[in-house]
């Protein structure tokens, strides 16, 4: 496998249930998309005197709706779309700070473990790809939340190697024999 | 014969929604780096808050604005594997470039905290 870079793209959402088109420009020395990560910088405040959110909703409501929307993406090269996945707006597990901590983390494991991208194999000849999101966070809370959608991007170029390699693209998940 | 070697280096966030840049150097015995992860006296806030760049010989490694939860693992994952493996990269000139920002973001209250990125990798055997 050739270099492996990660480009980073981000678009700003500002209301509920709102629908955004964008593209997302990729490198000319890009051959394959062979990952997609997303994550989400909340901007709205909860709490305090920056108060957007209504004085009911708090942290705990943001745990509970932790989907902010759903991402759809499409190359230009394939017919229909190539991902679509709900994009969640992690948080942090603060359990651990608990004396049970280890007792809880067996029961979380799905709450902060180790990530990583979702694998896809896409190859690309033109350098955009089309992008639709939907937001859900604000049509569940029913108020405008502002955050920022960042999509990571893992692109496979036509660049020498020089020992790069990362994690997600060699881990196969070893198969329990019965 | 190659040993592992495994150092942090530090980074002090003082002020909220800025940039921090550093550049580290690795002793001349280090031949290879092949993990990183990212520490912090305040998980909190270098979860929600923080993005980062890393650059290792010269070379970008992770793009600017890519997310520190990405390469933060909990007591949650197996010690061993808490670092995320990037292949075994020379360090010929052993520069690591650090570059973390801090944003806003909505849940946390900004303090200032201190961000470790954590290296693993191969140093020679000093007689």
């Amino acid at each position: 496998m050739n270099r492996v870079r990660i480009l980073v793209s981000e678009t700003v959402i500002t209301m509920a249930d709102q629908i955004k088109h964008f593209q997302i420009k990729l490198s000319k020395h890009t051959i394959k998309i062979v990952g997609i990560e997303t994550d989400v910088f909340i901007k709205s405040k909860f709490g305090g005197d920056g108060t957007v959110l209504q004085p009911s909703v708090g942290i705990s409501s943001v745990i509970k709706y932790n989907v902010a929307g759903k991402i759809s993406l499409q190359s230009m090269e394939k017919e229909n779309i190539f991902f679509s996945d709900w994009v969640k707006a992690s948080v942090f597990y603060e359990g651990y700070k608990k004396p049970e901590a280890f007792q809880i983390h067996t029961e979380a494991k799905n709450i902060r473990g180790k990530t990583a991208p979702k694998k896809v194999d896409v190859p690309v000849e033109s350098t955009i790809i089309n992008a639709l999101y939907r937001d859900n966070i604000g049509k569940q809370l029913k108020q405008d939340i502002i955050y920022t959608l960042k999509v990571f991007v893992w692109t496979e170029t036509n660049e020498d190697k020089n020992g790069v390699a990362f994690e997600f693209l060699n881990s196969e998940k070893k198969t329990k024999k019965k | 014969m190659l040993k592992y070697y495994s150092k942090q280096f530090d980074l002090q966030v003082t002020e909220a929604g800025k940039t921090v840049k550093k550049t580290f150097e690795v002793d001349k015995s280090v031949k290879t780096i092949y993990g990183v992860c990212i520490l912090s006296n305040r998980d909190d806030l270098a979860y929600y808050r923080g993005s980062f760049r890393l650059e290792i010989n010269k070379d970008e490694i992770y793009a600017e604005g890519y997310s520190t939860k990405k390469i933060m693992s909990s007591e949650n994952v197996e010690p061993n594997k808490r670092c995320y493996f990037i292949g075994k990269i020379s360090v010929s000139n052993g520069l690591i470039t650090f570059e973390y920002k801090d944003s806003e973001d909505g849940r946390t209250v900004f303090a200032p905290y201190t961000v470790s990125l954590s290296v693993d990798g191969e140093r020679e055997n000093e007689a």
